[in-house]
């Protein structure tokens, strides 16, 4: 799967998670840039991603996650 | 111990040791020394004497710790506010205390319109050595006025005096069990308004130690392991929800070289310590309890991975009262129970606050005089909370006394519940709490960390439940959440958790 397509997909479960769609994700796009995503939200948005992906994360990864495009990267090498 | 004496000890003691790691620099104590001489400059220049409660935006920094030190150095006391909270909130703390003065060591301060606001100097490396000097303090001065969300819908404040600080930190200073020595990395996780920070970084500060703060904006759990993995920390002081959000990582952490692990802030489940216990093998695990208005910490209890551990409907015991500490528990009528009954924990002793700050109405209710039998006439604070001592003189906690809630009539124990349910579901995060149905009765709803249960575990859970619990409480929903919501202080959210189940 692409980035690409991974990005279209994992934003899915921003809207979601986060109940709205009045954001831009890119690689560069933090929790700071997006209305609603905080701790909470952060899990859940990474539980749903990793159901959609069937997919699990390490601990390592999500301690480095720090923009949509660490996310990204860390679905790509997952999947 | 006079603490404020034993601070600048290992401040001068320790002046080329780090002191603080915030966003990963490292300041000195010296550094910190420094900034805290000019703090006090600016106090003795510009603030009156007669002005005694400073008004401080808690921003993550050392501009922040330093002007804590220099307020108490000056014999004055730190009201803090959240810098995330509301501008309007913020601002009727200040107006309650009647501060006019205000430390923001941020560029443009939102307070500089309303209050005389202080920023810090931005460079603190000076090249000459200082001596910290203060007057002694008087006792009944303020160290800090706290405010926590009132149910009138106004902050109630809680002043601490010097004497209540000194009488806690004295108290850890005696106890041999828990000893930090200068070569320690400790977490300092809380928010400084929150006063589980003063058990977080006084400590460390006192035994020269260093601290490694968590930013308010960050997700907390995520940056604390990060914190552990990086810098090899030895101490860690954690809210629980800190380990119920890393509980499905649990196999990724093993750190031997904490040599501390203490819980405060919130409930401590027993079945997620003794899972935390295999990834800190070495170290000593402690879980604190104690109102704000008994100075942060007023018992605490000592684990041990042992079948044996004191517990109660899978909480871990708070312990054992706090030298100088005295306690009963009562029940509606004030009459003293006996070892076992359950009633309403009070505490006495000199951490004790004075009184709600400006609040008489509610320091009579929750403030009166007992006669021991002794003889004594002795203060008690009316803590809240529900507990019980066992035979062997452990607190057990069994819940809020606002958690007590009536379904049909009855009088019920969210926590019981809860009990049972966990020995079915051992391996999900989970709560129990009462919601307000479209009829307008109370109404128990269960909800679990994870995902849907398939029927025959939800049928097999509701069959067992009805063996163990009478009918009335029995939840009658069942939600599924991804996450439990937590608040800044890393306390359960009950009114987002009530949020979240009806929009579900």
């Amino acid at each position: 799967m692409t980035k690409e397509a991974i990005l279209e997909k994992a934003k899915e479960s921003f809207i979601k998670i986060l109940g709205h769609n009045n954001f831009q994700l890119n690689n560069e796009t933090t929790a700071n840039d997006v209305d609603g995503w905080e701790s909470v939200t952060h899990m859940m948005i990474i539980t749903d991603i990793e159901q959609i992906f069937n997919i699990k994360f390490k601990l390592m990864d999500l301690m480095n996650m720090n923009n949509v495009g660490d996310l990204i990267e860390s679905i790509h090498k997952a999947l | 111990m006079n603490f404020l004496n034993t601070l600048q000890e290992s401040f001068s003691i320790n002046a080329t040791k780090n002191a603080l790691c915030i966003n990963d620099t490292f300041f000195t104590y010296k550094d910190l020394s420094n900034c805290v001489l000019k703090i006090r400059k600016i106090i003795q220049t510009h603030i009156n004497s007669y002005e005694k409660l400073i008004g401080l935006v808690a921003n993550n920094d050392l501009e922040t710790y330093a002007t804590i030190f220099a307020l108490w150095l000056e014999g004055k006391a730190y009201v803090p506010i959240n810098p995330l909270a509301p501008k309007e909130r913020n601002s009727e703390i200040f107006k309650l205390t009647e501060s006019t003065c205000v430390f923001d060591s941020t560029m443009n301060s939102l307070y500089s319109g309303d209050f005389k606001v202080f920023s810090t100097p931005s460079h603190y490396k000076t090249s000459k050595d200082h001596i910290l000097s203060h007057t002694p303090y008087v006792k009944y001065n303020m160290a800090y006025i706290l405010f926590t969300s009132g149910s009138t819908g106004k902050p109630k404040g809680i002043p601490i005096s010097f004497e209540n600080l000194n009488a806690l930190l004295s108290t850890f200073d005696n106890d041999s069990e828990y000893t930090l020595n200068s070569t320690d990395k400790c977490l300092q996780m809380y928010d400084l308004t929150f006063d589980a920070s003063l058990t977080a970084f006084m400590p460390t500060f006192l035994a020269g130690a260093c601290s490694y703060t968590v930013p308010s904006d960050s997700i907390k759990y995520f940056y604390i392991f990060k914190l552990m993995q990086k810098y090899d920390l030895t101490v860690l002081k954690m809210v629980p929800s800190i380990i119920y959000y890393l509980r499905p990582y649990f196999s990724e952490i093993n750190r031997p070289n904490v040599r501390y692990c203490i819980f405060g802030g919130g409930k401590l489940f027993k079945d997620v310590v003794d899972e935390w216990a295999t990834c800190v093998p070495n170290s000593k695990i402690y879980n604190h309890y104690g109102p704000t208005e008994c100075t942060v910490c007023s018992s605490y209890y000592s684990y041990s991975p042992s079948h044996r551990d004191k517990s109660h409907n899978g909480i871990l015991s708070i312990g054992k009262p706090l030298a100088g500490i005295d306690y009963i528990i009562i029940n509606n009528d004030k009459q003293i129970l006996k070892n076992k009954e359950e009633g309403e924990l009070c505490l006495s002793g000199k951490q004790l606050t004075k009184g709600y700050w400006k609040n008489e109405k509610l320091n009579s209710t929750l403030f009166f005089n007992v006669q021991l039998d002794n003889g004594e006439v002795k203060r008690f604070y009316k803590t809240g909370d529900i507990c019980f001592m066992d035979n062997d003189g452990y607190l057990m906690y069994v819940e809020r006394k606002d958690f007590q809630v009536k379904v049909r009539g009855y009088r019920v124990e969210l926590g019981e519940i809860e009990y049972h349910i966990k020995s079915m579901i051992t391996k999900n995060n989970l709560v129990v709490i009462d919601i307000n149905n479209t009829s307008g009765n109370n109404e128990i709803a269960l909800v679990i960390e994870g995902n849907k249960l398939d029927a025959s575990t939800t049928s097999t859970l509701f069959n067992y439940l009805q063996t163990k619990l009478p009918n009335y409480m029995v939840p009658t929903q069942t939600h599924f959440l991804d996450q439990l919501p937590y608040n800044n202080n890393g306390k359960l959210d009950r009114n987002q958790l009530r949020k979240l189940i009806t929009k579900n």
